[in-house]
């Protein structure tokens, strides 16, 4: 560094000292600013995360393979076999994929009747795949897909007034347009996060019920997880060209209200941001200025000595960025130590009713993305540079000699 | 620029305000002053002495007339130049001493220098050996507010010699200090122009100012009334 850059610098490291509470409070401003913008993109985030994996996991995968018609009128008769090759194809490339049969029904105990979707899966597939992996199951779960129990979600049940042990019956189509009935003695009761899928899906194993439908190697879905997500669109073409009678579609385009509730919480981060930093401009320009102001005399003889006001702005600049470096860095301290503070999750469950309606879960894991600090640390290190030019400016603007005698 | 002047005005002016408002500070001045002279710009108040310091020190545009320092006219020159000869050739003593609060006594004098990109060892050899001959080599790492105000405008004049500049402007040096410190620190100035034939200028109202100062020129209502050449020394 040239000699007259480590002086301004060590003036504005000694005069950072010298206002030390004023700047003590800035740098406290700055640094709960930051923290607070950390941990909320952070919540926004885990947000972000539970309504996607949620998404993938509710049977449908980063991309599911289907028939057109299945997709408008979800019946058996809409179902497809999925061609030999494919699947040897799928085996070999280092993707987790399974079959399922799923159907709509109606299920009805001794006492109520409702509907539901039937969803004839492998269990040993779906440990990989989707929420079945996760939910906490009483009684006993599906041993393979040639178990013939029934598992009920726990609302499900408590509204069919029905339980372990006990028979259901189930009405659904055939393959063939026929209307079929079917006894299942429930064998476990599955507890998931909310009761969205409790109430929706009722499952069994998938080679029992492609049994009672005379339907073999029936499906109506092939659902796929990528180990790298990126790669979705690839391989959404390269099955496309393989199944060309079917539809693959990628999960935003199945849910695409989830998609769009993603969407907007990226916009809300945008627009908490905005507010944020505004808020907080105008506190660290009117100190920066106020802090000028203060030393109208020492910035004056500093020109009237012939100083340049290059290094005058600099001086000033310095100065600002001293205080925004270290308030940044307690702000990433502060954010990070709230994030990993709640880092087992916010319990959410007081509200999980309303929370619910927002896909949130009952406890809610901040998740801190690298880019999201990143991109507030520069955004806050540019409105902090912008913040303090105003004052440097108005500081060079001064004429030495009227500066020397006081005036602003 | 002629012979050994250091400073040449000619028909400097110097108006304030628009219109019915105008006021003129200074009006027409012509003088010069010689390498090593030692002058007291006296008046009363307004008659128009501190604007003609700034104007000699850059600190100020003329309305009019020109204002050399040495080969330079400051008339023509931009707020860089200005800056640029006020830091090579111009040393700057205040009333209110002016100086940097959170730099020690060496480092204050050492600051021009830094400006200047002299090294460091020679920086803070000649602050020191500036310090040592205004009689604060003890006090080299204090800061100002743990110093009496005569030690500070001490300071402050070991700052503006330190550089060896061609001409020291001292704007009412002595007005805040007592009789005993104001002799203190004109004897101090006198020895500096004796030794290093430093030319100074010097506006004020105090005699005990006048009576250090070789030349001694009387200002009324902007204009020179009165300019007393060759008086003998104190």
């Amino acid at each position: 560094m040239t000699t007259p850059l480590l002086m301004i610098a060590r003036l504005g490291l000694r005069n950072l000292l010298r206002y030390r509470r004023r700047n003590a409070m800035l740098c406290l401003a700055v640094a709960i600013g930051l923290g607070t913008l950390l941990f909320a993109s952070a919540f926004l985030r885990g947000w972000e995360t539970s309504m996607r994996e949620d998404a993938i996991d509710a049977f449908v995968g980063d991309l599911k393979v289907t028939s057109d018609a299945w997709l408008r009128d979800p019946v058996a008769e809409h179902g497809f076999t999925l061609p030999d090759d494919v699947a040897l194809s799928l085996d070999s490339a280092r993707v987790i994929w399974t079959t399922r049969l799923l159907l709509p029904a109606v299920i009805q105990s001794e006492r109520e009747t409702r509907g539901v979707q039937l969803a004839g899966i492998d269990p040993a597939d779906e440990a990989h795949m989707s929420f079945v992996r996760k939910v906490v199951i009483t009684g006993r779960a599906l041993a393979d897909a040639d178990d013939t129990g029934l598992v009920l979600g726990r609302e499900l049940a408590r509204r069919l007034d029905t339980g372990e042990g006990k028979r259901v019956v189930l009405s659904l189509q055939d393959p063939h347009g026929r209307n079929r009935e079917f006894g299942f003695r429930v064998v476990g009761i599955f507890d998931a996060e909310g009761t969205g899928m409790e109430l929706a899906f009722a499952l069994t194993g998938r080679a029992a019920l492609q049994k009672k439908l005379d339907a073999t190697d029936l499906q109506t879905e092939v659902s796929l997880r990528l180990p790298d997500p990126r790669a979705v669109h690839t391989w959404q073409q390269t099955l496309r060209d393989a199944l060309p009678g079917l539809v693959v579609n990628r999960w935003e385009q199945l849910m695409p209200q989830i998609s769009e509730l993603i969407g907007f919480s990226n916009s809300a981060i945008w627009i908490w941001y905005a507010v944020l930093l505004t808020a907080l401009a105008f506190g660290i320009a009117n100190t920066f200025i106020a802090a000028v102001l203060e030393r109208t005399r020492e910035l004056g003889l500093m020109q009237v000595l012939g100083m340049k006001r290059s290094l005058i702005v600099l001086q000033v600049v310095i100065e600002s960025m001293w205080i925004m470096v270290v308030g940044l860095a307690l702000g990433v301290i502060l954010g990070t130590f709230a994030v990993w503070y709640f880092s087992d999750g916010i319990d959410l469950s007081r509200w999980a009713a309303g929370a619910e309606m927002f896909g949130l879960r009952a406890v809610m894991v901040p998740r801190l993305v690298v880019a999201d600090v990143q991109r507030a640390v520069v955004t806050m290190l540019l409105l902090g540079l912008a913040a303090s030019l105003y004052p440097a400016w108005r500081a060079v603007r001064l004429n030495g000699l009227e500066a020397l005698r006081g005036r602003t | 620029m002629k012979g050994e002047n250091v400073v040449r005005t000619l028909a400097l002016t110097r108006d304030y305000g628009d219109g019915a408002q105008r006021v003129r500070a200074l009006d027409s001045v012509d003088f010069t002053v010689d390498k090593g002279e030692f002058v007291s710009l006296a008046g009363p108040s307004g008659s128009g002495k501190s604007t003609l310091l700034n104007l000699i020190g850059g600190l100020d545009t003329p309305t009019s007339g020109e204002v050399w320092v040495g080969d330079d006219c400051l008339t023509a020159k931009s707020a860089a130049e200005l800056a640029h000869i006020r830091l090579h050739r111009i040393g700057f003593v205040f009333q209110a001493y002016n100086l940097l609060p959170v730099l020690s006594a060496r480092e204050n004098v050492e600051f021009v220098m830094q400006l200047q990109g002299v090294d460091a060892t020679e920086r803070r050899e000649r602050a020191d050996r500036m310090l040592d001959a205004v009689g604060l080599a003890a006090l080299a790492d204090r800061r100002p507010g743990d110093m009496s105000g005569g030690q500070q405008q001490r300071v402050a004049v070991a700052r503006a010699l330190v550089t060896e500049p061609l001409l020291l402007l001292a704007d009412e040096p002595s007005a805040n200090l007592d009789s005993e410190t104001t002799e203190s620190l004109l004897g101090l100035l006198r020895a500096m122009n004796e030794r290093f034939a430093t030319t100074i200028i010097t506006a004020t109202h105090d005699p005990i100012v006048m009576r250090y100062a070789r030349r001694h020129i009387q200002l009324k209502d902007g204009r020179i009334v009165a300019d007393d050449i060759g008086r003998p020394p104190v």
